[in-house]
C-alpha cells in the first residue's frame, strides 16, 4: 500500500509540510511553476535549500506582494534598531518602539473571504474541499477558542495569504502523491507560552489544542510554539492514523525545513513508500443487547454510520434468561474508536464494549463516471490482489430504473452493451 | 529599588550587584528556544549593558549554530567591553574563520589592541576598515590619530581629512580631529563637548581632544578631561569611555 510518514518530531507548520511534500516530486520546480500560476492573490512561493543540524532540506518562502508575511507585520509595534557597532566594541542596538497604527494594513479575512478565493482558483474540485475541509477545522477550533459562532470568526495569522498558498500548496500535494494511508508520528507541539495578536497564550495555543484533541502530542522540552494550527489542520484532515512508523519500504524523503533554529533540526520528514501489506488496522467494538427495540437499534446504526463507521451490522442472538437479542458489531478505523465508543454507550443500553482489532485487506477503490443514453453513472473500479472488479453503483442503476420504468438487471444490460 | 533602564560600570566590571530588569520583550525572548530569539535577547541585554547575561545569551545561541559569523562578532564585542581579552580575540577569529567580513571584524580588533596599549597593532587594523564613507571614515581617522600619537608612529592617514567629509552624526570624532590638525583650538573644542548633552559625543570628543592633550605634554589637563568624562556614566560601553577608563586604571 502506498504509505505516506510524516515525522513530526518538531512540529508542523504549513510552509514545513510543504517543503516536506514537495522534495517528494520528481520535479519541484514544475509543481511550483504550477502553485505560482494558480493565481492566488499576489502570492508568490519560491523553495530553497536549507540546512539544519548538517541536514539539507528545502525551505518554502511565501510572499505577498513581494513581501514576506510575518506575525510582527501584523503588530502595531514595530522596532527601529539603530546599531553603532563603530561606536562600541559590542554591537550596541537602540530600540525604539513606535506606534503605527493604521500605517500597515491588516488582513481579517472570514470563512466567506477564504471560501471565495479558493472557488475562483483552477484546482480540482477534490483539492478545493480538501482545502476548505482543513479551513473548517481551523475556523471551528478559533470558534472554540474564542466562544464565537464560526461565522464570525475572523482569520489573523492563519486568514493571511500566506496561509491560504500553505494549505492551498498541502491539498495539492497530497492529491499529487495520493498515498492511500497517512501515518503521522505523535506531534511535539512545544511548550512555554507565545504572544501573539490576542495577547499571551500558552503552547500548544488554544486553537491548536483544541485542533489536536484526541490526538497524541508531547511538549517536550523546546520551549516554543512548534505545531501551528495550519500545521495542525492539515496534519489532521489528511492523516489516516497517528502512531509509530510502520514498516515500509520507503521511495522519497523530504525534508520540510522551518524558519527557526533550535538545538534540533527544525524539520518535517515526510517518507513516501510501500508497507509490506495492504491490511490496515481497524477496530470491531462488539456489544449484547436485548432490551432495545428494533427502532431504536436502527437509530443507533444511522449514528455510527454518520460518525464514520465502516461497518455495522447486527447478528441475532440467544442470551441469558432465555431472552432474543442481538450482538451489534460497529467496524471503525482506530482513530474513531473513542468517538464511537462514547456514540454505542449514547445511543444504546448496553453497560459494555468489547473490542477486537482487527488487520484489514482492502482492494484500492475508485469512481469512474461513464456517460450513457440515460445520463451518467458512476461505476466503482476495485483493484488488487491479482483482480480488478467493476460494478455499477446501485443508486445509479436505481435511478435509471424508475426514470425508464424497467427492471435494474434490464439496466445493466442496457449499460452494459452502451459501454461495449 | 529603583529600576535602572542600563546596568552600571561596576556592575559589569565590578562586583556591585546589577540592577537592570528584563523588559518585557526580553522575559517573551526567554520563553523560546530558537536561535534567533537567543541572539536577540544577546542584543538586548546588551542594549541594557548586561553583557555578562548577554555572553550567556549568545553561548545558548551558539548551542544551536555555531555557523554565523555575526553571532561572534556580537560575542567579540560583549567579551571585549567586558575586558576579557583572550576570549575576545577568539570570537573574533572564530567570526573570521566563518568568512566573517574582514572589514567588520577590523574594528573591534583595532580596539582590542588599542586597549591592549598596541598602538601599532591597532592602527593596523583600524586602517584595513578603510576604504569606507566619509561617517566611518571620520572614526577611522580619529582612531588612527590616536594610536598614531600613542605609539610616536607617522599618521599617514590625517592628511586624507577633507573640510566637506559628510560626517553625519560623527560630529563628535570631527570636532577631535580637527583640534589634532590644528584646525581649531582644543580650548574651544573642550568646551563644545562638557556643553553637550548628548553624553555619547561629549565622551567621544573629549577622549579625543586629552589624547591630543596628553601627547602636548599637558597630562595634568589630560587627565581631567579623562575624569570629567568618566563621569558620563550613561554611555560607559562606548570605546573612548572604555579607553580613558583604561588610561586611568593604569595610572591609578
Amino acid at each position: 500500500m502506498k504509505t505516506l510518514y510524516l515525522d513530526c518530531g518538531m512540529g508542523a507548520a504549513g510552509d514545513m509540510l510543504t517543503a516536506a511534500l514537495i522534495e517528494l516530486l520528481p520535479n519541484k520546480e514544475e509543481f511550483l511553476d504550477e502553485l505560482n500560476s494558480l493565481g492566488i492573490p499576489g502570492v508568490t512561493i519560491s523553495s530553497k535549500a536549507a540546512t539544519k543540524c548538517g541536514i539539507q532540506g528545502t525551505q518554502i518562502t511565501v510572499k505577498v506582494h513581494g513581501e514576506e508575511e510575518t506575525e510582527e507585520m501584523h503588530s502595531h509595534d514595530h522596532e527601529h534598531g539603530h546599531s553603532h557597532d563603530h561606536e562600541h566594541g559590542h554591537s550596541h542596538s537602540h530600540d525604539h518602539d513606535h506606534s503605527h497604527a493604521g500605517e500597515h494594513t491588516h488582513h481579517h479575512n472570514s470563512m466567506h473571504d477564504i471560501e471565495h478565493i479558493i472557488e475562483k482558483l483552477p484546482i480540482s474540485g477534490k483539492v478545493k474541499a480538501d482545502i476548505l475541509a482543513v479551513y473548517s477545522l481551523i475556523a471551528e477550533a478559533e470558534s472554540d477558542a474564542h466562544g464565537v459562532p464560526v461565522t464570525e470568526i475572523h482569520f489573523h495569522e492563519v486568514g493571511m495569504m500566506d496561509a491560504v498558498a500553505d494549505i492551498t500548496a498541502v491539498c495539492m500535494l497530497m492529491d499529487r502523491l495520493s498515498p492511500e494511508q497517512v501515518v503521522v508520528s505523535p506531534i511535539h507541539v512545544g511548550s512555554g507560552h507565545v504572544k501573539c495578536a490576542h495577547g499571551i497564550l500558552p503552547v500548544p495555543a488554544p486553537a491548536t489544542a483544541y485542533i489536536l484533541r484526541g490526538i497524541p502530542i508531547y511538549g517536550g522540552g523546546i520551549k516554543s510554539e512548534l505545531c501551528t494550527p495550519t500545521g495542525a489542520a492539515l496534519l489532521k484532515h489528511f492523516a489516516t492514523r497517528f502512531g509509530d512508523m510502520p514498516v515500509m519500504r520507503t521511495t522519497a524523503i523530504g525534508y520540510g525545513m522551518g524558519k527557526k533554529d533550535f538545538t534540533a533540526a527544525n524539520c518535517v520528514r515526510a517518507l513516501l513508500g510501500e508497507t509490506d501489506d495492504s491490511g490496515d488496522m481497524i477496530s470491531e467494538l462488539l456489544c449484547n443487547l436485548d432490551d432495545m427495540t428494533a427502532e431504536a437499534i436502527g437509530f443507533a446504526e444511522e449514528q455510527f454510520f454518520a460518525a464514520g463507521a465502516l461497518e455495522v451490522y447486527a447478528v441475532p442472538a440467544q442470551m441469558k434468561k432465555s431472552r432474543p437479542g442481538i450482538l451489534l458489531a460497529v467496524m471503525c478505523h482506530e482513530k474513531d474508536k473513542d468517538q464511537m465508543i462514547r456514540l454505542i454507550f449514547k445511543h444504546t443500553t448496553t453497560l459494555g464494549v468489547r473490542e477486537n482489532i482487527s488487520r484489514r485487506y482492502t482492494l484500492a477503490r475508485s469512481i469512474e463516471t461513464v456517460a450513457t443514453e440515460y445520463g451518467e453513472v458512476r461505476k466503482k473500479v476495485s483493484v488488487g490482489y491479482g483482480v480488478t472488479r467493476e460494478k455499477y453503483e446501485f443508486d445509479s442503476l436505481a435511478r435509471i430504473a424508475r426514470e425508464q420504468k424497467i427492471s435494474l438487471a434490464e439496466v445493466v444490460e442496457r449499460i452494459g452493451k452502451q459501454a461495449k | 529599588m529603583q529600576e535602572m533602564r542600563y546596568a552600571s560600570i561596576d556592575s559589569q566590571l565590578g562586583n556591585a550587584p546589577c540592577l537592570c530588569e528584563d523588559t518585557e520583550e526580553m522575559f517573551w525572548l526567554r520563553e523560546s528556544d530558537d536561535y534567533e530569539s537567543r541572539v536577540k535577547l544577546g542584543n538586548l541585554l546588551s542594549g541594557q549593558y548586561r553583557f555578562r547575561e548577554a555572553i550567556d545569551a549568545y553561548h545558548s545561541a551558539e548551542i544551536i549554530r555555531a555557523d554565523d559569523p555575526m553571532l561572534y562578532v556580537r560575542l567579540g564585542g560583549a567579551y571585549l567591553t567586558l575586558r576579557h581579552f583572550t576570549e575576545a580575540k577568539k570570537a573574533y577569529a572564530k567570526s573570521r574563520s566563518l568568512n566573517g567580513n574582514e572589514k567588520t571584524i577590523a574594528y573591534p580588533m583595532g580596539v582590542w589592541h588599542y586597549l591592549q596599549r598596541d598602538y601599532e597593532a591597532a592602527s593596523g587594523n583600524f586602517t584595513k576598515v578603510l576604504p569606507c564613507g566619509d561617517e566611518m571614515g571620520i572614526a577611522i581617522l580619529y582612531w588612527n590619530s590616536l594610536c598614531c600619537m600613542r605609539g610616536n608612529l607617522p599618521d599617514k592617514l590625517i592628511g586624507t581629512y577633507r573640510d566637506d567629509m559628510s560626517v553625519g552624526h560623527h560630529t563628535a570624532y570631527q570636532s577631535a580631529v580637527e583640534v589634532i590638525l590644528g584646525k581649531r583650538t582644543a580650548d574651544e573644542a573642550l568646551d563644545q563637548a562638557e556643553q553637550d548633552k548628548n553624553d555619547l559625543n561629549a565622551v567621544v570628543a573629549m577622549y579625543g581632544i586629552a589624547v591630543y592633550l596628553e601627547y602636548a605634554g599637558k597630562t595634568e589637563e589630560a587627565r581631567n578631561v579623562k575624569e570629567s568624562l568618566l563621569r558620563r556614566e550613561s554611555v560607559w560601553p562606548c570605546i573612548p569611555y572604555l579607553a580613558a577608563w583604561n588610561d586611568m586604571k593604569k595610572t591609578e
